[in-house]
C-alpha cells in the first residue's frame, strides 16, 4: 500500500487509451468489464471523482456513449450477482484479465482518500477480483511493477517490462502510445 | 307520463330509447311502475334530469383553468407546431395527446380512479352482483337491483369524504345526482318507457363515507347476458358494455349463482373472451340457498371446470350476501384478496404516459437530425474532393446549405416541442397537486396492463447502447424503425440484433429495465428471446429500442 501510495498519478491526462484491448471487444463484454470496474470504484461507500474520471476515460477509450457512467454507478450501488459471475466466466480464461487488474490498480492509484479502512477495502476488493479472475501471483506482481515503471515514466524499462514472461506484450503496448514512450 | 313521451321525450333521448325487447311492436312498452320516484312522477323533474345528463359543456369547476389551458396547448399550440413536421409522427402524437386529455378529464372528474385499483364484479344477469357488492361494502340499500333484465350503466363505488353520486356522460360532463335519480337511470326509466342511458352515460360514480375499503374501487357492471340474445354479441348491448368495462378493470370477481351447480358454459366463454391478465376470483353466490356440503361440491366442480377451460383463477369461493358470509378453505379468501388490492396505486400514470408520447416524438427529431447530419457530412466530404468540377461543387454547396437550413429548422422544432412538453408537465403537476393525486414515475404491472388493454400504448421505449459501423445500415431507407429482435437475455440486459445485419451490437442495460421491475415479478419472462423490436438509431453510440409489451 505504501508503495502504491507513492505512485504519481498525475501523468494520466485526459487523452483516451487508444488501442486499449477492451475497445475491440463485443459491447456486452465491454459492459461486463466496466461494471466490474464500477464495483471497485464503489467499494468503501465513497466514489471519488478521480475514480469516476478514470471510468469515464475507459468509456471514452472503449468508444461508448458517455451516459453509461450513470448506469454503472446505479449498478455499483445495487450490483447483480449474476453479472459478476458472468464477468468471471467471460474473463477468467482471457488475457484481458491482465488489463482489468492493471486498470483497477491504475484507478486505485488516483484516489486521494487516506482513511486506512477505505484503502484496505479497495485493496481487498482488487485482490478478490484478481482471485475470481484466477490471475497467477507472478502476473499480479508483474502488473504492479509495470505500473511503477509507468509512473516513474521510464520508457526503456517499460519496453523491457513488456517482454516479461508473465505479461502479454500485446495487451499493454497501447500504454507506450499513451505515455508517448519511444522505443 | 304518456304525455311526456308524446311531448317529444323520445326526441330528447336522441333516439336512445331501447327497442322493445319484443321487436315486433313500434311503441315503447309503458308500464306504470314508478314506485314513487319523483323523476318519473314529475315530468319536469324527469326532463330536467335528462337534460343535465345529456348536456355538453366546456370545462367548469375549480380545475377548469388548468384544464382549459391544457386543452388550448394540445389543440392549438401543439397542433400548429405539428403541422410543420414533414411526417406522420406529429399526427400520431396529436392523436395520443387527445386520448391523454380524455384520461385527464376522467381523472379530474374522479380523482379516486387514479389512486385506487378497480375490482370489477361481473356475471350473468341475476347472478347477484349488486347484492354481493352492497353486502361487501356494507350498504345494503344503496344500489338498485331488480328482478327483470334492464340495461344498466357501469357503476363505480368507492369510499370518499362525502356521500355523493355523479354521472359522467360521453362528452365528459359530470352531473351530481341523488339516489332516486340513480334508481331512475338504472331501472325505472327503462321499465316505464324502455329508455336506456347506457348510450349516453359512460359511468356512474358512487362515493360513500361508510364504505369499507378506502383504496379500492368496485365496478358494478351490467349482467352480460339476457336470456333472449345470449350468443348474439352484435345485438347484446349489455354484453358489449360489460365486456368493455370488465376488460378495463384491474381485477375481476366473477359471480355465478349457486343454482347453476358450476360455472355455466356461456360464462366460461365470456370469461375467456375477456383475455384477462390477472387471475379471476370466482364467487358462487347465494350460498345460503344450499347446505354447506352441497356448496362445497359446487366449488369443487367449478374449480375442475375452470381448470378444464384453462382459465387462470385465483380461487373459487362461495358467498352469501344475505348473511355476509363466505365459504372457502380459509374462510377469509375474499377479505384477504380485497385487503391486498386495497394497498392502492403508487400514483397516477398520467405523467408517465405524457412522457411516453413526447419521448417518441422527440426521438423522431433525433433520428431525423442524425440522418441530415450524415448527409451534411457526406456532402462536405464531396465538396472538398479536388477532382470535382466547379459546377458540381456549386450544386453540392447549394444542397449543403439546404441541409443546414433543415437541421436548424429541426433543432427549432424540437426545442418548441420540448417547451410544449414542459408546459403540459407543469400544468399537470399543478392540477394533480390540487386534486391530491400523486404522479407515478413508472406504472405498476397492473397499470401497464390496463394501459395496454386500452390500446393507448403498444410498446415500451428504451435507451440502448450501440456499437458498430452504421454504414452497414445503408439498405434501410429510414433509421427510425429498423426491425430487429431480442437475441439474448443476459445478466446485463437485453441483447438486440438487427434483422439480417451482423456486427452491430445493441444492448438495453438492465437498469433501464429495472424501471419496470414490477414486470419481472414471478420469473422475469416479460421479454423473451426472439421477440421482435424496432430500433431507432440516434447516433453511432446510442439508439432507442421499441419493445412490444407482452405481459
Amino acid at each position: 500500500m505504501s508503495i502504491l501510495n507513492k505512485i504519481d498519478n498525475s501523468l494520466i491526462g485526459e487523452r483516451d487509451f487508444i488501442g486499449h484491448p477492451v475497445s475491440s471487444l463485443l459491447l456486452e463484454e465491454k459492459i461486463l468489464y466496466l461494471q466490474a470496474m464500477s464495483l471497485i470504484m464503489n467499494v468503501g461507500g465513497i466514489i471519488e471523482d478521480s475514480e469516476k474520471f478514470y471510468i469515464v476515460l475507459l468509456i471514452r477509450s472503449f468508444k461508448l456513449d458517455f451516459s453509461i457512467i450513470n448506469m454503472l454507478i446505479d449498478f455499483s450501488n445495487d450490483p447483480d450477482e449474476k453479472s459478476i459471475i458472468d464477468f468471471f466466466d467471460v474473463f477468467s480464461n482471457s488475457v484481458i484479465r491482465q488489463n482489468f487488474l492493471f486498470d483497477a490498480l491504475m484507478m486505485f492509484t488516483r484516489i486521494t482518500e487516506i482513511n486506512e479502512n477505505f484503502i484496505d477495502s479497495k485493496i481487498l476488493a482488487i485482490r478478490k477480483m484478481s482471485d475470481g479472475l484466477k490471475i497467477p501471483r507472478e502476473t499480479r506482481n508483474s502488473i504492479k511493477e509495470l505500473l511503477m515503471i509507468l509512473t516513474t515514466h521510464k520508457s526503456e524499462l517499460f519496453f523491457s517490462k513488456l517482454k516479461d514472461e508473465n505479461l502479454s506484450e500485446s495487451q499493454f503496448s497501447y500504454l507506450g502510445y499513451f505515455y508517448e514512450f519511444k522505443s | 307520463m304518456e304525455n311526456m313521451m308524446n311531448d317529444g321525450f323520445s326526441d330528447l333521448m336522441n333516439g336512445h330509447i331501447d327497442k322493445p325487447e319484443e321487436a315486433t311492436t313500434t311503441k315503447p312498452k309503458i308500464q306504470n311502475n314508478s314506485g314513487g320516484n319523483k323523476y318519473l312522477n314529475n315530468p319536469e323533474e324527469g326532463l330536467s334530469l335528462c337534460a343535465s345528463l345529456i348536456s355538453n359543456s366546456e370545462y367548469t369547476g375549480p380545475n377548469s383553468k388548468f384544464q382549459n389551458e391544457i386543452k388550448h396547448i394540445i389543440e392549438h399550440e401543439f397542433l400548429n407546431h405539428a403541422e410543420h413536421d414533414d411526417n406522420t409522427t406529429g399526427a400520431r402524437a396529436y392523436a395520443n395527446l387527445l386520448n391523454w386529455q380524455d384520461k385527464l378529464a376522467e381523472a379530474i372528474s374522479f380523482p379516486q380512479l387514479e389512486k385506487s385499483y378497480t375490482v370489477a364484479v361481473g356475471g350473468s344477469f341475476s347472478a347477484g352482483k349488486t347484492r354481493f357488492l352492497t353486502s361487501v361494502l356494507g350498504c345494503p340499500s344503496l344500489l338498485p337491483t331488480d328482478t327483470t333484465p334492464t340495461t344498466s350503466i357501469p357503476t363505480y363505488l368507492f369510499k370518499g369524504k362525502e356521500n355523493s353520486i355523479d354521472a359522467l356522460n360521453f362528452y365528459g360532463k359530470k352531473t351530481s345526482i341523488d339516489e332516486e335519480a340513480l334508481k331512475a337511470i338504472c331501472h325505472s326509466f327503462n321499465k316505464q318507457y324502455g329508455v336506456t342511458f347506457s348510450h349516453l352515460l359512460q359511468m356512474i360514480a358512487v362515493e360513500r363515507k361508510e364504505f369499507s375499503y378506502s383504496n379500492l374501487i368496485f365496478l358494478d357492471t351490467p349482467g352480460y347476458s339476457k336470456a333472449d340474445n345470449i350468443g348474439d354479441s352484435t345485438q347484446n348491448t349489455d354484453e358489449n358494455i360489460a365486456r368493455t368495462h370488465l376488460r378495463s378493470a384491474d381485477y375481476l370477481i366473477w359471480l355465478v349463482d349457486q343454482q347453476n351447480g358450476t360455472v355455466p358454459k356461456p360464462d366460461i366463454d365470456f370469461i375467456q373472451s375477456l383475455d384477462l391478465q390477472q387471475p379471476v376470483l370466482l364467487v358462487i353466490s347465494k350460498a345460503d340457498k344450499r347446505p354447506e356440503n352441497l356448496i362445497r361440491e359446487v366449488i369443487a366442480t367449478a374449480k375442475a371446470d375452470l381448470e378444464r377451460a384453462e382459465i387462470n383463477y385465483l380461487d373459487v369461493i362461495a358467498y352469501s350476501a344475505q348473511n355476509a358470509q363466505e365459504i372457502s378453505a380459509t374462510g377469509q379468501r375474499l377479505t384477504d384478496f380485497l385487503d391486498e388490492i386495497n394497498q392502492g396505486k403508487n400514483g397516477s400514470t398520467l405523467l408517465w404516459e405524457l412522457e411516453q408520447i413526447f419521448k417518441k416524438y422527440d426521438h423522431y427529431y433525433d433520428s431525423k437530425h442524425q440522418m441530415l447530419s450524415l448527409t451534411h457530412k457526406t456532402i462536405n466530404e464531396l465538396i472538398f474532393d479536388e477532382s470535382i468540377s466547379q459546377d458540381n461543387r456549386s450544386h453540392l454547396t447549394d444542397i449543403n446549405q439546404k441541409t443546414k437550413t433543415q437541421l436548424t429548422n429541426l433543432r427549432n422544432q424540437k426545442s418548441e416541442a420540448q417547451q410544449i412538453h414542459s408546459k403540459l408537465v407543469g400544468l399537470l403537476a399543478q392540477l394533480c397537486e390540487g386534486l391530491g393525486v400523486v404522479l407515478a414515475l413508472t406504472p405498476s404491472i397492473i397499470q401497464l396492463q390496463g394501459i395496454k388493454k386500452q390500446g393507448d400504448m403498444e410498446a415500451l421505449y428504451f435507451n440502448a447502447l450501440l456499437q458498430g459501423e452504421l454504414n452497414k445500415l445503408s439498405r434501410f431507407s429510414s433509421l427510425n424503425e429498423i426491425p430487429g429482435y431480442i437475441k439474448k437475455i443476459s445478466s446485463i440486459g437485453l441483447v438486440i440484433e438487427i434483422d439480417g445485419i451482423l456486427g452491430i451490437d445493441i444492448i438495453i442495460m438492465k437498469n433501464q429495465l429495472k424501471r419496470y421491475s414490477t414486470l419481472f415479478v414471478g420469473g422475469g419472462d416479460v421479454f423473451k428471446t426472439g421477440d421482435p423490436v424496432k430500433i431507432q438509431i440516434l447516433d453511432n453510440k446510442k439508439c432507442i429500442v421499441k419493445v412490444d409489451i407482452i405481459l
